[in-house]
């Protein structure tokens, strides 16, 4: 009985641990999008700073 | 009317004459647990093991066991009646037991560790977490070595699957997990098991150390981490982590949603920065529900519901699922300090047995005694947040699994 619980819960233990890498998956997505959005943002600052100087 | 005071004495006095009405063995677990209320409150006052809920506990535990008195012809208390199920009972309970309203509104349904998670929630720093999430993750899984191998000895020691799963859970070391679980699973070892796992987490910041320096050798405890290696993380991201998991979370383990709604909700108000909310949630919610929290679980400690012979099964196994859970927090830190070639402090791991912010404040405490220049707190509390996270995962496997079995 033991052993079925202990293979049960080898189960459950390895499910966990799935379910936490795709945490981290969202995680590391939430950081590679932002980084897109802070580098789309940067660059659009820039063109838009040397669109200015142009015009002056 | 003709009274006789001497005779009428023990109706006077009936906390004492109950005394009389008991059998030895009931009388002996009474005063028992009346000594156990009273040293938790020296050892709380000594700062020994935490005030915060168990000083409130252990008053409600030695004042329950003394003021017991005859009502209906059976010895009771007029704090708290756990064993109500009827409807009508319960109702009519709330008029006459003064704890009563807040053990049904609060605790039967699991409220009580909701608004303690959303104070942790609030107080929760997730930048390594988000910083560092597979090395985080990683070690708390690795931390939860005793939620899952308790599991099996406790079948062993002839428990259900419902109720190993309830015991088991102690390992994640987290007080509201431990609520939730074994108010979902084992709703008749509820007392003992939440009592257990707070008095066992309040001593993990005691115990833990020993463990530290038996394992871990000392070169390897005072190891300096690098500060400017963590990337900043913006509070947008932690906002943006705080909505995504709280959903992902919810909608692959519903059962947990209470959990990972009041978890997340509690990261959200902080990183949205709601200066009114964040005070109410920090010092209102989780202060009332710490307070409330200990008490009531001190008056469910009364010797008429605390008969279960196998609540030392429950104290043995609790232990066994605190000390797994910190080898293998140990190991992970081990595992990872040879895989970053040495830059990694391994105490780091300890901090994954998710008590936030307890194990990382050991961790911290281990490292700053062996070298004065280790600051490893901030990299502790990736694993630890981690851990609160493992936790609830695990929790709600067990509750979907084992709910309807």
């Amino acid at each position: 009985m033991a052993i079925d619980a202990l293979v049960f819960v080898i189960g459950i233990y390895v499910l966990a641990l799935v379910i936490a890498l795709f945490v981290g998956v969202v995680i590391v997505a939430i950081r590679r999008l932002t980084a897109e959005r802070v580098k789309v943002a940067a660059a659009g600052a820039e063109s838009s700073a040397k669109a200015k100087e142009a015009t002056t | 009317m003709n009274f006789s005071l001497i005779n009428e004495l023990p109706r006077i006095f009936e906390g004492v004459s109950s005394f009389g009405q008991m059998d030895v063995q009931t009388v002996v677990i009474r005063l028992a647990l009346i000594a156990v209320g009273l040293a938790l409150i020296y050892l709380s006052a000594k700062e020994i093991l935490d005030p915060l809920i168990l000083m409130p506990m252990g008053l409600a535990m030695a004042l329950v066991n003394g003021a017991i008195l005859t009502m209906d012809g059976r010895l009771t208390n007029l704090f708290v009646d756990p064993m109500l199920a009827k409807p009508d009972d319960v109702v009519n309970s709330m008029q006459i037991f003064f704890l009563q309203p807040i053990y049904n509104l609060t605790f039967s349904n699991s409220l009580i560790a909701c608004l303690v998670f959303m104070g942790i929630g609030v107080i929760t720093d997730l930048d390594f977490l988000i910083a560092r999430p597979f090395t985080s993750i990683l070690i708390a899984v690795a931390a939860e070595l005793g939620s899952i191998l308790t599991f099996p000895l406790a079948v062993l020691f002839g428990f259900t699957y419902k109720e190993a799963a309830a015991i088991a859970i102690v390992g994640g070391a987290d007080g509201p997990m431990v609520l939730f679980t074994s108010l979902e699973l084992a709703k008749d070892l509820f007392v003992p098991i939440a009592v257990v796992a707070y008095v066992y987490l309040s001593i993990t910041y005691a115990v833990y150390p020993y463990m530290i320096k038996l394992l871990v050798p000392k070169r390897m405890q005072g190891i300096v981490m690098d500060l400017r290696s963590i990337p900043k993380v913006s509070s947008r991201q932690k906002l943006a982590f705080a909505v995504l998991a709280g959903t992902v979370l919810s909608l692959l383990l519903p059962v947990a949603a209470p959990l990972f709604a009041s978890f997340f909700i509690g990261v959200m108000v902080k990183e949205a920065n709601i200066p009114r909310y964040r005070k109410f949630l920090d010092e209102v919610v989780l202060t009332g529900s710490s307070f409330f929290l200990g008490f009531v679980l001190g008056a469910l400690l009364s010797v008429s519901v605390v008969t279960d012979p196998r609540i030392v099964y429950i104290l043995i196994l609790g232990m066994i699922a605190l000390l797994l859970s910190g080898i293998g927090g140990l190991i992970a830190g081990v595992i990872a300090y040879w895989l970053s070639g040495g830059k990694t402090n391994p105490l780091v791991g300890i901090a994954g047995v998710s008590c936030v912010p307890t194990t990382a404040k050991v961790a911290q405490k281990c490292a700053f005694a062996v070298n004065k220049k280790a600051i490893i707190l901030p990299f502790a509390m990736g694993p630890n947040v981690a851990g609160v996270i493992t936790t609830a995962i695990i929790a709600g496997i067990y509750v979907g699994l084992l709910r309807g079995a």
